[in-house]
């Protein structure tokens, strides 16, 4: 099991907009990127829904139809494909709080809030272009 | 808002259940820890009865029963309170649980590996005593229960 982490949404998020992002101008269907990624084709479906509604990505329909980039890849952090599934991160208060509880366990949120830094530094500072290479590398033995 | 980082709220609960346990100097109870740790009694009571099924906490009956460690603080680690509830803990290297990854080589780094990695070793070298370091036992937590 993950102890700690992002959600499945967020990774499949990240997985799916690698394999966007490296399909190009092509654009590529929710059944290609679950055959890639290994996911669940179902939770793909709802990630990349939220996705599009958010503006990341767009869908042309038809037979030939599927997904693109909204915008280039070197415009898209990974914190833009984070925060459009999660909602806007709270940059002062990273990790979990037990909020209405009595006790606080400071060394605990210590350690949490270190690690939870060191997952926001790096959605931050990666641009989606960083991580579509090993997708396009999948893509281009298909 | 969102938090980068979740635990479970089953987790959370037993993670200040057992802090409390360790520093009350009075016997403390379900309806005190749900009480003082804002969490539900029904939830709070499902976690301490796993944690008494794991050999982690003992209970008494009776009107002044409650909740004891089973060993002392400095013996137990924070690994076994988390395993307690979730069973044993592995660090897997794909993020999205894949035994081989599809790309050859994790797209995200390993980052995921590596803050997980970071957790368990946390987890597994400090102990509940460790945990309890930085409490305040004159912060009224247990205001409540005194005055009764």
């Amino acid at each position: 099991m993950r102890i700690i982490g992002l959600s499945d949404a967020n990774i499949i998020g990240i997985h799916s907009m690698a394999i966007i992002a490296a399909a190009g101008s092509d654009g590529i269907s929710v059944h290609k990127i679950a055959d890639l990624a290994k996911c669940s084709k179902n939770h793909l479906t709802k990630v990349v829904e939220i996705l599009s509604k958010e503006g990341l990505i767009h869908a042309t329909r038809g037979p030939a139809g599927g997904f693109y980039l909204s915008r280039t890849a070197k415009e898209i952090y990974l914190i833009d494909i984070y925060e459009a599934i999660s909602g806007k991160v709270d940059e002062n208060n990273l990790c979990y709080e037990h909020s209405s509880s009595r006790i606080k366990l400071n060394f605990f949120t210590s350690i949490c809030t270190e690690l939870s830094q060191k997952y926001l530094n790096y959605l931050k500072n990666t641009k989606l272009s960083e991580i579509q290479g090993k997708a396009e590398q999948v893509l281009r033995k298909q | 808002m969102t938090k980068i980082l979740a635990i479970s709220e089953a987790n959370a609960i037993s993670f200040h259940a057992m802090a409390l346990i360790a520093i009350s100097e009075i016997s403390i109870n379900t309806n005190d820890i749900a009480e003082i740790s804002g969490s539900s009694k029904h939830h709070t009571a499902k976690v301490l009865q796993r944690l008494v099924k794991k050999g982690l906490l003992g209970s008494t009956r009776g009107p002044s029963g409650g909740f004891y460690l089973k060993k002392s603080a400095k013996e137990i680690f924070l690994i076994e309170i988390l395993e307690a509830l979730e069973g044993e803990i592995k660090v897997n290297d794909c993020p999205i649980d894949n035994p081989i990854c599809p790309f050859g080589s994790c797209l995200m780094g390993g980052i995921c590996t590596e803050i997980g990695a970071n957790l368990l070793s946390y987890l597994k070298s400090h102990t509940l005593s460790d945990l309890i370091t930085n409490i305040d036992s004159n912060q009224n937590i247990f205001k409540r229960i005194i005055d009764i």
